[in-house]
């Protein structure tokens, strides 16, 4: 039986596995920490450790170029954030989630009487 | 909003991140949620799925995709899928922001864990918004 090659393709999303959507750059962090095969397929699964020497191989063999765009990577991942209007959604879906927890933890699900904005007497 | 799918690129972490969740002290925040986890091969994508086509499985099968961004932004990438595809009823695409940091910090995933139940908490009034970063 014919099987297809593993190699390093350029499917326009970055050099990536023929077989897998898994990328170059989706491994670099592992080894430059050194991780194992096993290490590797503990968080990603679907890969094979076939595919991982493939581009281990790669890796090495253009190892400066790849740790230069690891870091270009990092930076703008990290400058990357939600909009603050996104982040308000956020505040205010948290703080329903807790005060619906806090009513479903006292065994009234629909709110105290008086509940609201008002401070009672 | 139906589920969550991780892509293969983060799955282990958002199996982590998912056993958690179902775990004290979050399992009544999970519940509360009444939603599924998926992996690809759940929903009939193959790990090497193009972008658009995991995009569109997403949106069609209202799933929420959890991702990492090590990808160039090239013509075929997800940033660029949901550049062309994103509409006002989109469902977004989150990102965890540093996937490596996930496997070394408890106090990480804790504060992406919290920003996730955030992000699904407030799901319809998110839709459109193409990309989210957890963080």
């Amino acid at each position: 039986m014919k099987t297809n090659p593993i190699e390093i393709v350029d499917r326009g999303r970055g050099l990536q596995l023929s077989t897998s959507r898994i990328t170059v750059q989706d491994l670099v962090p592992y080894f430059q920490e050194g991780c194992s095969p096993d290490e590797i397929i503990r968080w990603i699964p679907t890969l094979t450790h076939e595919e991982i020497a493939v581009v281990e191989r790669y890796y090495l063999d253009h190892k400066k170029e790849l740790d230069s765009e690891d870091r270009r990577i990092r930076e703008r991942n990290a400058q990357r954030k939600n909009p603050p209007w996104v982040e308000k959604i956020l505040e205010e879906s948290r703080s329903e989630r807790l005060a619906r927890m806090t009513r479903q933890r006292d065994g009234n699900p629909n709110g105290s009487p008086g509940e609201g904005n008002s401070r009672g007497c | 909003m139906k589920g969550i799918l991780a892509d293969v690129n983060v799955q282990g972490y958002v199996d982590y991140l998912v056993a958690i969740l179902r775990a004290e002290p979050w399992r009544l925040f999970w519940d509360d949620l009444k939603i599924s986890y998926l992996h690809f091969s759940d929903v009939g994508l193959d790990a090497k799925s193009p972008d658009t086509l995991v995009w569109e499985s997403c949106q069609q099968r209202e799933l929420v995709l959890i991702t990492a961004n090590r990808n160039q932004d090239d013509p075929e990438s997800l940033e660029a899928t949901i550049r062309a595809r994103n509409t006002a009823n989109s469902l977004p695409v989150l990102t965890i922001g540093d996937i490596q940091y996930l496997r070394h910090s408890r106090d990480y995933a804790t504060r992406v864990i919290e920003k996730l139940l955030d992000t699904l908490d407030g799901i319809e009034a998110l839709r459109g918004t193409g990309r989210l970063y957890l963080p």
